[in-house]
């Protein structure tokens, strides 16, 4: 139900989500993101259009790791994320608290500015 | 249990008022204001596994699309609260993963579905009934990461959310979803 893809051409990791991220799915998203939250200078990128549902526990997995992540001068951001799962983010008062982009080069450049 | 009329059923219903409405002699304008509307109540048991909760979630979105009055906005959200309120269960009513039952209890009306889900977990500490909102942004961030907040979540989307504790023996989680009304 998740299908997870992770590419770094080059500075960014580009994680691509499709299916749903919910308690059962979460857990292999978590295992993805703890190395990458334990080295310094991680720029993530989720390109997330084919992410259909997410619940808590998926949003979750993104707060878990943030703190150590910005840390390291490192970040997580999003593009091309559906507006129903926006609106749960928004639901969790997150939306501020993440950048958000429409198209994964948008996403990509945020990093090289 | 109450049971379900088939449409058949109904259709008969409806014949059978226009049918009797003329016999009887009663005005075209008085039967047009004969409505009939029926109730469904569906339960369904799943093992209590984290496996289970995305069909558990589809299967209560699609039982809310017969009333034909929720919108999709309803829909995701009615989707949202059982997911929150099963994964609840799951994670802290039984010791191990996949022991025991989630009992899922849908009463569906023409413009209202209430979803109850009972508990008969161990620890008696299944929904945490007083889960007050969080103090600041720290501890709230911190329970967001640790699946906390699944309750916070459900009481925002949900119209009625409410608990009923038997000590020791059950609890019982009632929410309600109200179809908004139509907008155009």
């Amino acid at each position: 139900m998740l299908t997870i893809n992770h590419e770094k051409p080059t500075t960014v990791d580009i994680i691509e989500l499709a299916g749903i991220l919910n308690a059962d799915t979460s857990p292999r998203l978590e295992a993805l993101l703890e190395p990458l939250a334990n080295s310094d200078n991680s720029q993530i990128l989720f390109h997330i259009p084919e992410l259909t549902y997410i619940s808590s526990a998926g949003i979750g997995c993104f707060i878990g790791v943030i703190k150590r992540i910005r840390e390291k001068n490192g970040d997580i951001r999003f593009s091309g994320m559906a507006p129903k799962v926006k609106r749960v983010f928004k639901l969790l008062d997150m939306d501020d608290f993440f950048k958000f982009f429409d198209t994964k080069e948008q996403g990509i450049d945020s990093y090289n500015p | 249990m109450k049971i379900l009329l088939m449409k058949t059923q109904l259709d008969d219903l409806a014949i059978f008022l226009e049918e009797k409405g003329k016999e009887l002699g009663i005005p075209e304008d008085e039967m047009e204001q004969v409505v009939i509307d029926t109730a469904a109540s569906i339960r369904l048991t799943f093992p209590s596994h984290t496996s289970q909760l995305e069909l558990i979630r589809r299967i209560t979105k699609k039982i809310a699309t017969y009333s034909e009055s929720f919108n999709e906005e309803n829909l995701e959200d009615i989707g949202l609260a059982i997911d929150e309120a099963c994964t609840n269960v799951i994670a802290h009513s039984y010791r191990k993963p996949g022991e025991g039952k989630i009992a899922v209890d849908i009463d569906l009306e023409p413009n209202k579905i209430t979803i109850r889900l009972t508990d008969r977990g161990e620890e008696g500490q299944t929904f945490n009934p007083n889960n007050l909102s969080p103090v600041d942004k720290e501890e709230y961030l911190q329970r967001l990461s640790k699946g906390g907040l699944g309750v916070y979540l459900i009481k925002k989307i949900m119209d009625e959310v409410e608990y009923t504790v038997v000590p020791g023996i059950s609890n019982t989680l009632t929410m309600v979803k109200f179809a908004s009304p139509a907008k155009k």
